[in-house]
């Protein structure tokens, strides 16, 4: 009788097998290649302030995001420190903030953002799952990465409710998923687009801080989450508040 | 050491760079091939991966951390090779039956077989958490690190991996003792 220990040795004896020596040809073809090659410079921009100090990367963080987004920090001192975001506060972008955020449409998950320019974006492809969580690098939501930390995203997704069903209980199963790993530090009122929204703060799996807001538009329930290794930066805090400012609904 | 060739291969070394290549090309090939399966995949995801690498080395902040950031440069090139490979599904997939490890009695062919098949159902990324924990022998906040997803993530995929692969073993078992049950 083999039991699971059995199985699960045969496994992982066997991913030891295989080859574990690089042909010559390989490494020559390789360092032919890049033989005379250019070397792309380090990122520029808000990547290059990973070595400086806190107090530089702080003054740089607010020369830089009240450049991007023209008068954000003064929308933000006014702010309502619960968190909610009124929509006569977005603040205007000035002509050098098309440099730094761009439009992003999704037409999966209905609705628009702007998202930093030096971010990667990878579009989700697969509708929420079902009873379930859309995981944060999963294909069911579109992600948003940070270009100077790669543990630093801005995770949306959407899903239609199904007949019958009322945003509650959607919201009690974020809540049964958030609670089993995360620990809760706190909840505010917000508003997304106009809509009011649930913003929350969990800290998950000892190492990961969420931002999360919950929404509900027509028959769409809507989430937007931070999500960092350590707590936001300055710079990671403005950006998505600026992305929450600019996100619209698409109907 | 490592540190000083890096810090000379960031400033456009290439013989730094081909030292650093030539020291970590067996152990690049190895982690690429168990995630593919196929050597000629994995083949041309190493060579990628360092061509790569010396055009993005200039990215590289902590010198220390080259292993880890070749690692990752490594995993997100056997994604697209994978891609590639399902897209096309036109490879020869490469089973060794012997190689430098060398296979193990406990591994029958039978098992192989099973297992290669189950493997290959898996995604990438699954894959990838797998042979970094069972191969390399990285802890799962190490994987997770050097894969650049959460812990919980890392660990989610570790499970379902193991799930997929014993559920492969367990039917092929069950089909077995089926067939020595049944009358002649």
């Amino acid at each position: 009788m083999t039991s699971i220990d059995d199985y699960d040795r045969i496994a992982q004896t066997w991913i030891l097998e295989g080859p574990d020596r690089i042909a010559d040809r390989v490494l020559d073809a390789a360092l032919t290649e890049i033989h005379g090659a250019a070397q792309q410079d380090a990122p520029i921009g808000l990547t290059r302030l990973g070595g400086k100090t806190p107090a530089f990367r702080l003054a740089a963080a607010v020369a830089i995001v009240a450049l991007a987004t023209g008068g954000l920090l003064i929308a933000l001192g006014a702010r309502d420190r619960s968190g909610g975001i009124a929509p006569s506060q977005s603040p205007t972008l000035s002509p050098s903030a098309s440099a730094a955020f761009e439009p992003f449409v999704s037409g999966m998950y209905h609705y628009s953002i702007e998202r930093p320019v030096t971010w990667e974006a990878r579009p989700g492809t697969e509708d929420w799952p079902a009873q379930s969580y859309p995981l944060p690098d999963s294909a069911g939501v579109d992600r948003f990465i940070s270009d100077d930390d790669p543990w630093t995203w801005v995770v949306v997704t959407s899903d239609a409710l199904d007949p019958g069903e009322v945003a509650g209980e959607r919201q009690a199963v974020l809540d049964q998923t958030n609670a089993q790993a995360c620990q809760f530090r706190g909840r505010s009122t917000a508003v997304l687009d106009g809509v009011d929204a649930r913003r929350e703060e969990w800290f998950c799996f000892k190492r990961d801080h969420v931002t999360e807001l919950f929404a509900v538009h027509g028959d769409r329930v809507y989430l937007v989450d931070l999500m960092s290794r350590s707590e936001p930066t300055d710079i990671d805090r403005a950006i998505f508040e600026h992305m929450l400012e600019s996100f619209r609904y698409e109907e | 050491m490592e540190r000083a060739l890096v810090e000379l291969a960031q400033a456009g070394d290439e013989e730094a760079f081909a030292t650093l290549a030539r020291a970590s090309g067996d152990r690049l090939l190895a982690i690429a091939f168990r995630i593919l399966r196929d050597l000629g995949l994995a083949e041309d995801a190493v060579q990628q991966t360092l061509v790569i690498a010396w055009r993005q080395i200039r990215s590289l902040r902590d010198p220390d951390r080259f292993d880890a950031w070749l690692h990752r440069l490594l995993v997100n090139e056997c994604y697209a090779e994978a891609r590639r490979a399902r897209r096309w599904s036109s490879h020869v997939r490469v089973l060794p039956t012997e190689g430098p490890t060398g296979p193990d009695e406990l591994v029958t062919v039978a098992h192989r077989d099973q297992l290669e098949r189950a493997f290959g159902r898996l995604p990438a990324e699954q894959r990838a958490v797998f042979v970094f924990h069972h191969y390399l022998g990285l802890t799962l906040p190490e994987v997770a690190e050097q894969l650049g997803v959460p812990v919980g993530t890392a660990k989610s995929r570790l499970h379902y991996a193991t799930v997929g692969l014993r559920a492969a073993l367990e039917a092929d078992a069950r089909t077995d003792s089926a067939r020595n049950v049944r009358p002649a």
